[in-house]
């Protein structure tokens, strides 16, 4: 079935980065937020990509899964910390002790989570 | 004294051996002989007694111990408690504390001296006893007439109380106790007393021939002693010879010669203590000593004389006094208390100055010290005391008084004397002090006659002073009796007893005699007049002055001169002399009378009395005596001449009779001077010897006071060493024997006799003779070669009870370094070797457990606390790779880098030193430089002064890691299931959107879940490497396959793909044949697909090719569903292309294989 658009579409106008090695996972947020109204940068499946995009692309927020491909997304994180862009986390784990210092009270939404509560979560964000 | 109702008292005294001598003494007494026995031991006062229960077993009398008081019965037998005196009175026995607090060593003498006094005929025993009481009670029962048995000094078992009771001369008996008893049986079953037969009158003339014959004997003269007394002594020595009557013992008396001493020593008999009456002495020691000292004594001397001194007691007790007097004072007067008796042996003993113990019960402790020297059981007089005393024999009735005395103490002689003696004997007193001079005598006896010689002082005590007689003048010295007795009782003896039928004719021929016979004067050997004729008193005209009854002073002045010469002649040479006619003037009348002296012959005798007759001749002519009365004148005739004549020869026979006398008496005189003058060289050579000897006797006695001074000093030495010796060996408490040069013993201490069969009497025995506990041997040849080299001999030697010796053996060298024998110590080391034994097995298993450590594959190593590794063992070695050389000395936390995870190693030392010990996960790094984690134990312990640490690792290493590997695989699962449920999710999104209808959406996708699970499932297979592509090809497409090979191909060399590609390539082959089994070669019944790939460049690059044929006439879709999307969005970093051509539909996979397979643990 197809969604209507909605005239409520509290992303409206993001550029949310994703970071997702899973594919249907990406594919499912980026439907997502696109139905929120939110641009999507990426899905970013690898560690250099989500790089790139989170060193030059214009963005309002980052989805982070923790791990992407071999590592964290540690680096990603330093990276939209220095520009100022804020992230969560989505992700099936906890947030390793070494991020955890740095980011230090990082959204973390837990795998699997509603479109409702990602949404949400990245609404709010947004807002604050 | 009713002798019928009160039983005779036998008193028995015994000491030391007492209780077996006692016991004797009853089971051989009869039970019936009537008289009570009182039996006096010395007892513990404190102790309860048994004797009373001992002697009940021995006799049929009943045996009471006298707590209180009893009334004495016969054949009872009374015991003596502890701590108490017994006395006697009234036929009562009572049971008293002691007075005095040393009295309590001498209860026999008080008993003895209680019964002497209440009863007059008791027995006193002395049995066996250490000591000498007794010895005194058993005199005062001698004094009161009882009899003393005193048991064989040979057969007691101790002889000191026997022999004291017999050295005072009194026993009466010493016999063996069973003849004793036999003994005193025998006398208790003889009349009791045989004075009564006495009071007949025929015995008086027995009496007197006793009295007679003793005199003669003894030369001492009784019968002016008191009757009574007497009579008492007697009748007690005719007991003790067991005479019926008086006759019979005077038989027995003139029979045996030794009776007369024996009953003169009898007659002597008295009792004296020091301090006797201790009242009376007191009272004279306040009243009458310090008076002596003042007055004309001072710096003078003061003279006392104690007759009757007996064994000098009461001399003694009078010098004290005085001594102690005069040291109140600082006067010293010379003091000179003399001490006379009759009794010879009396004196010695006085003279001896030794006196038994008992007489500490007279004596105040203060007094024993300072007067007295303890010998052993005596006490002898100090030379202070007894310089001031001089003991002389004398009798007081026939020898002259001492004389200038300042005191005469005489108790009790008086009272045995009758009372014309005592008399007699005050006036004597009387003269021999100086006026104002003390007389001192006994309780029951008074100075009161003769009247007016003594005034009393204090009659209690018996103190009286003397008078002073008529002024200046010295009283004459009164009649004393002369060897003879007082002629008083002459003359009864000499006159016979007339018979009553002849007494008027003597009456009258006597009468006759009186009138016709010449006046006559008996004179007496002192020529005293004593008895005068009734006529005689004309012849005499006693001169003016003190009265005398000297005849020369009785008569006429005119008889004097003859009267002198012829009683000198009477009774020198025992001739009768008649005198010249002398003129005397009778009745107005001149006349001649003749003197006629005729000595009293008596047989042999020595003249005793004279008879002096006046013979009156005619009147002398008045005219004779008128002519010559006028000398002067002329008529002076032939008769006047021849008258004067006649008187002129008289005169001149008088005259050459008086020079006759007188020459004769000068010549006497001159005799006896020389007799003197020679005794008086006599005296004065013996009295420079004794000088000499005394001289010789105190310089010898000083030698030996040295002597006996060094002698004491060495004996302590040698007591301290010996001491010293003892405690040494005690202190050492080692067994040690003394062997002299034969091998014999000398000594050993006591602990020897646990290694030797030796006890005390055996010194001097061969040590070889012994038996001993000791597998040794060789003792004898061991002993014998250290005499001979001189070296000591040390061995270790076991004992036959599993113990062990340390035998030490070396020679006794004496002070002068001689060898006198061997000496040789046991020392017990059985613990010791024990000690060693358990050391060295202790060792054996540290030794053991060492080298199992040692071998042991688990890593176990010592090090010092504070320096390196010192010990390192082969499991270290093994799992740490460094060899024991390169461990040992090196710190190890250094060598192993030793890291403890969440701590330090400070603080792990720091525990270590604080409890003792650590265990915990360390991190060692090996040689080769691996980092291992380890479980150690960790023990610090102290070793002297060094502290060593046992550590013991297991390494963990391999645990950790399975550890962190399934952490991680745990973190990994939950990842991966989150992740999948997600991807689940958005599948169910996803094909949410892209289906119309519920069963539409149902079948998508299940389909697509089947797909997932699939994937799945072959990674699960191969643990999460990875999947092959075929396989996974196979596993996607099988089921639309079919049977029919021909329509599915597939084609390719076997590439495993990585799970993140895996996956969603899984997915995208079921897209491709979902579509082709709705749209494409699957649909139609002669459809193929043919999948093949290639892998190039180094098998990075991965070309997939997806090729439909013979299937239904394709169409692009008009709008892009899901399976569309996720099959060319779905491979991450993949080019895929689709290209619907009409015979099929053909895509194209191109993608990136990672480098190389990683291990699942390590994503």
């Amino acid at each position: 079935m197809e969604r209507n658009a909605d005239q409520n579409l509290p992303l409206a106008g993001a550029r949310i980065l994703v970071a997702e090695d899973e594919i249907l996972i990406a594919l499912d947020m980026e439907n997502a937020f696109r139905d929120a109204g939110a641009d999507i940068v990426g899905p970013c499946m690898t560690l250099e990509a989500a790089l790139d995009a989170a060193r030059s692309e214009p963005l309002s927020l980052a989805v982070l899964d923790i791990r992407l491909g071999d590592g964290t997304t540690e680096d990603v994180s330093d990276m939209l910390a220095e520009r100022g862009i804020p992230f969560l986390f989505y992700s099936g784990q906890a947030l390793p002790d070494v991020m955890e210092r740095k980011c230090n009270g990082a959204v973390v939404v837990n795998k699997p989570a509603t479109q409702q509560d990602l949404v949400g979560a990245v609404a709010s964000m947004l807002a604050a | 004294m009713d002798q019928q109702s009160d039983p005779p008292i036998v008193g028995i005294g015994a000491s030391a051996g007492g209780v077996q001598a006692l016991q004797t003494f009853f089971a051989s007494i009869p039970s019936d002989t009537d008289a009570a026995f009182v039996v006096i031991v010395h007892l513990d006062p404190d102790a309860r007694s048994e004797l009373a229960s001992i002697l009940a077993s021995r006799t049929q009398m009943p045996v009471i111990q006298v707590d209180d008081e009893a009334r004495l019965e016969g054949n009872h037998v009374y015991v003596i408690a502890p701590n108490r005196r017994l006395k006697i009175a009234d036929g009562t026995i009572a049971a008293l504390p002691f007075e005095e607090p040393r009295a309590h060593r001498a209860p026999i003498d008080l008993f003895f001296r209680s019964l002497a006094e209440q009863q007059g005929s008791g027995f006193a025993i002395v049995l066996t006893g250490a000591g000498a009481d007794g010895a005194i009670g058993v005199k005062a029962i001698k004094e009161a007439g009882g009899i003393v048995l005193v048991q064989d000094p040979s057969e007691a078992e101790y002889a000191s109380m026997p022999r004291s009771a017999i050295a005072t001369e009194v026993a009466d008996f010493v016999l063996p106790i069973r003849e004793l008893t036999d003994q005193l049986t025998e006398l208790l079953a003889s009349p009791a007393n045989p004075v009564s037969p006495l009071i007949r009158t025929n015995d008086e003339d027995t009496l007197g021939r006793i009295l007679a014959h003793v005199r003669v004997r003894t030369g001492h003269d009784f019968s002016q002693y008191k009757r009574a007394t007497i009579l008492r002594r007697i009748s007690r020595r005719a007991q003790v010879t067991r005479k019926e009557s008086l006759p019979e013992y005077y038989a027995y008396l003139r029979d045996n010669v030794e009776e007369a001493q024996a009953l003169f020593s009898d007659f002597l008999i008295s009792v004296t203590t020091f301090f006797r009456d201790p009242a009376a002495f007191k009272s004279l020691a306040e009243n009458v000593i310090p008076q002596l000292f003042n007055g004309d004594a001072a710096g003078d001397s003061i003279r006392v004389w104690v007759p009757g001194c007996a064994t000098g007691e009461e001399t003694y007790t009078i010098g004290i006094l005085l001594l102690e007097e005069a040291a109140r004072r600082d006067l010293a007067p010379e003091i000179q208390v003399f001490g006379s008796d009759l009794d010879v042996g009396a004196l010695a003993i006085a003279r001896e100055g030794r006196y038994p113990a008992t007489i500490e019960s007279d004596l105040s402790e203060e007094r024993l010290r300072r007067f007295f020297q303890r010998e052993g059981e005596h006490y002898r007089v100090r030379r202070e005391l007894r310089d001031v005393v001089l003991f002389a024999s004398h009798s007081l009735l026939r020898d002259p008084p001492f004389s200038h005395l300042d005191m005469i103490s005489c108790r009790n002689l008086l009272i045995y004397l009758d009372r014309q003696l005592q008399q007699q004997v005050c006036s004597t007193f009387h003269y021999a002090l100086n006026p104002g001079g003390v007389l001192f005598l006994g309780s029951s006896e008074s100075a009161d006659h003769p009247a007016g010689l003594f005034r009393t002082v204090d009659r209690e005590a018996r103190i009286y002073r003397s008078v002073a007689g008529t002024g200046e003048r010295r009283p004459a010295l009164p009649v004393l009796l002369g060897p003879n007795q007082a002629a008083e009782r002459a003359p009864v003896l000499a006159r016979p007893q007339s018979l009553a039928s002849s007494v008027s004719d003597a009456a009258l021929h006597r009468q006759m005699l009186e009138k016709i016979a010449p006046p006559s004067m008996l004179i007496d050997e002192s020529h005293r007049a004593i008895h005068l004729s009734e006529n005689a008193g004309r012849f005499l005209r006693p001169s003016g002055g003190p009265v005398s009854t000297d005849a020369t002073d009785l008569v006429r002045e005119e008889f004097r001169f003859d009267l002198r010469a012829a009683l000198h002649r009477a009774f020198e040479r025992n001739e009768a002399t008649l005198s010249m006619p002398i003129l005397a003037e009778l009745d107005g009348q001149p006349h001649r009378v003749y003197l006629q002296v005729k000595p009293v012959l008596q047989g042999s005798d020595p003249t005793r009395h004279a008879l002096v007759l006046f013979i009156e001749g005619e009147a002398v002519d008045k005219s004779e005596e008128a002519t010559s009365e006028t000398l002067d004148g002329r008529p002076a005739t032939n008769q006047t001449i021849r008258q004067l004549q006649e008187e002129l020869q008289l005169a001149q026979n008088r005259l050459r009779v008086t020079r006759e006398e007188s020459e004769a008496a000068n010549e006497e005189l001159r005799a006896a001077n020389e007799e003197l003058q020679s005794m008086n060289e006599e005296y004065r050579s013996t009295a420079e010897e004794l000088e000499t000897s005394k001289e010789e006797l105190q310089s010898i006695n000083e030698e030996l006071q040295t002597v006996n001074n060094e002698l004491k000093l060495k004996l302590e030495s040698v007591s301290r060493a010996h001491s010293d010796l003892q405690n040494l060996m005690a202190a050492t408490d080692v067994a040690t024997l003394f062997l002299n040069p034969s091998l014999r013993i000398k000594r050993f201490t006591p602990r020897l006799m646990e290694i030797f069969n030796v006890t005390m009497n055996d010194e001097g025995r061969p040590i070889t003779d012994f038996t001993h506990q000791l597998e040794y041997e060789g003792l004898a040849e061991d002993a014998d070669s250290v005499l001979e080299h001189l070296t000591p001999i040390e061995r270790e030697v076991k004992s036959r009870r599993d113990g062990w010796y340390l035998v030490r053996m070396r020679p006794y060298r004496t002070i002068d370094d001689k060898i006198d024998g061997v000496v040789v110590t046991f020392v017990d080391i059985t613990e010791r070797r024990h000690a060693e034994v358990v050391a060295k097995e202790s060792a054996q298993r540290l030794d053991q457990e060492t080298r199992l450590v040692e071998l042991s594959r688990s890593p176990i190593f010592v090090w010092d606390f504070d320096d390196g590794i010192k010990q390192w063992n082969r499991g270290s070695e093994e799992l740490y790779g460094y060899s024991r050389e390169e461990a040992l000395g090196k710190q190890k936390e250094n060598l192993l880098k030793t890291t403890v995870p969440g701590s330090s190693f400070e603080k792990l030392r720091r525990t270590l030193v604080e409890t003792g010990r650590w265990s915990g996960e360390l991190h060692h790094t090996t040689k080769d430089g691996q980092v291992l984690t380890v479980e150690s134990q960790i023990e610090l312990v102290p070793l002297g002064d060094r502290r060593l640490v046992l550590e013991s690792t297991r390494d963990i290493s391999d645990r950790k890691r399975w550890e962190r590997r399934r952490q991680l695989l745990l973190n990994e699962l939950s990842h991966r299931v989150k992740n999948t449920l997600a991807v689940v999710q958005s599948l169910a999104r996803q094909t949410l959107r892209t289906t119309h209808s519920s069963e539409d959406f149902v079948e998508r996708f299940e389909g697509r879940l089947d797909a997932l699970a699939s994937a799945h499932k072959l990674l699960v297979d191969s643990e999460w490497s990875g999947a092959e592509l075929g396989a996974l090809a196979l596993s996607q497409l099988a089921a639309y396959a079919g049977t029919d090979k021909r329509r599915l191909q597939i084609e390719g060399d076997p590439v495993m793909l990585p799970p993140d590609i895996a996956t969603p390539f899984g997915l995208v082959l079921h897209e491709l044949a979902t579509n082709a089994a709705k749209y494409g070669a699957f649909a139609a019944a002669n459809g193929q697909v043919s999948l093949s790939w290639k892998v190039g460049n180094n098998d990075r690059r991965l070309a997939v090719t997806w090729e439909e044929r013979d299937g239904p006439p394709v169409e692009p879709p008009a709008e892009q569903g899901f399976g569309g999307v996720l099959i060319e969005n779905g491979l991450p970093g993949a080019t895929v292309h689709r290209d619907f051509r009409p015979d099929g539909v053909v895509c194209t996979i191109e993608i990136k294989l990672p480098e190389s397979p990683h291990d699942g643990a390590q994503r």
